[in-house]
């Protein structure tokens, strides 16, 4: 979406701007490209009974709902998340290798969320440092950063504490 | 340390309570294993186990965050593997008879590929370390025949008494074998 084109926060649940009057969905927003008509990139607007009214929203959501539209689909990532983690977490129980858990197909999905995971992934070892290690490698993948010099590999306290500065360094999690 | 077998997992063993404990390690009884459980702990694995090492985690992996001896391929075949004990002084030999004076230990493969590694102790049992879970005494080695670990594919032997180091082989003689 380019930033100078028309946004407006919605409620998802009540859109008073279809498709087809030509807004476009993003994940927090409706929007639609300026500087041209409507019709230039749409097309013909289809008839309404009120004029004009289709660029007015019936209420101003722009407000109210943007912090509660970022929690809802934050809560629904981490949501998605936990169950990932569950899911990888029961089934490498015993095994000895980080390559067996990375490649654990739900530790890949969860890797594939992107960056959107890292408040999550440092939220954990945040918490409990029990077994951090298994966070490591999606971390170095995600941020494609290695904070961890070579006398410190595999010392997994250590690294535990240089992982989570880095985190806190770059905004992803606040330490006591 | 007690000597005793077991006749029932004690319950310091947590990894004998997971759900799929059975069908991972179809072949280990309690009348295999001896001696006491040393507590969890997720700061060393079975590798840096074998070499006697419990301050790092050995592992190969290809994103730089776990250690691996510098001087070795970070790579997940035997041979990386082989190249890595030798750092700390293993050498390949043909068996796991108990020898004196010699320590050695056992490499399990599966797929091609290392899955776990066991040390001799003195008496000739042999001490494993379950992923994050306790370190346990256990008579023979094919009770960890399985699913997880694979079979033993080598063992590597080196003299009794050299501890593991991370900084580099220990200087022992050639003569010994």
């Amino acid at each position: 979406m380019q930033t100078s084109d028309t946004c407006l926060m919605v409620d998802p649940d009540i859109n008073p701007y279809p498709a087809s009057t030509g807004w476009r969905r993003s994940p927090y927003t409706l929007y639609r490209p300026v500087g041209r008509s409507r019709a230039a990139y749409y097309g013909p607007r289809p008839a309404r009974p009120v004029s004009n009214d289709w660029i007015k929203p019936k209420c101003d959501f722009r407000t109210i709902e943007k912090t509660a539209h970022v929690q809802v689909t934050e809560g629904s990532d981490e949501v998605e998340f936990d169950r990932l983690v569950g899911e990888w977490k029961r089934e490498v129980r015993s095994k000895s290798l980080m390559i067996t858990i990375a490649m654990h197909p739900a530790y890949q999905q969860m890797m594939g969320m992107g960056p959107k995971v890292l408040p999550f992934i440092f939220e954990r070892i945040k918490r409990s440092d029990e077994k951090a290690y298994q966070w490591f490698w999606a971390l170095a993948a995600i941020t494609r950063q290695n904070p961890i010099p070579i006398e410190m590999r595999g010392k997994i306290r250590e690294m535990t504490r240089a992982w989570l500065r880095w985190g806190q360094e770059h905004g992803y999690v606040v330490l006591d | 340390m007690a000597t005793s077998s077991w006749t029932d997992w004690p319950h310091e063993f947590t990894l004998s309570g997971a759900t799929d404990f059975a069908q991972d390690f179809p072949n280990l009884q309690p009348n295999f294993c001896q001696g006491n459980i040393s507590p969890a702990t997720d700061e060393y694995n079975c590798f840096a186990w074998a070499a006697s090492i419990t301050s790092d985690r050995w592992e190969p992996d290809p994103l730089g965050q776990f250690f691996w001896p510098q001087t070795v391929m970070r790579s997940y075949e035997l041979d990386s593997y082989i190249a890595a004990f030798r750092t700390v002084g293993f050498e390949v030999c043909s068996n796991g008879s108990l020898e004196n004076g010699i320590e050695k230990i056992a490499i399990y493969v599966d797929g091609g590929q290392p899955q776990h590694a066991a040390r001799q102790l003195e008496n000739g049992n042999w001490t494993t370390k379950f992923g994050d879970f306790e370190d346990i005494e256990h008579t023979d080695l094919a009770c960890l025949h399985g699913p997880v670990y694979g079979s033993v594919h080598l063992y590597m032997w080196r003299p009794r008494g050299l501890s593991g180091s991370r900084k580099g082989a220990p200087n022992i003689g050639t003569s010994l074998r």
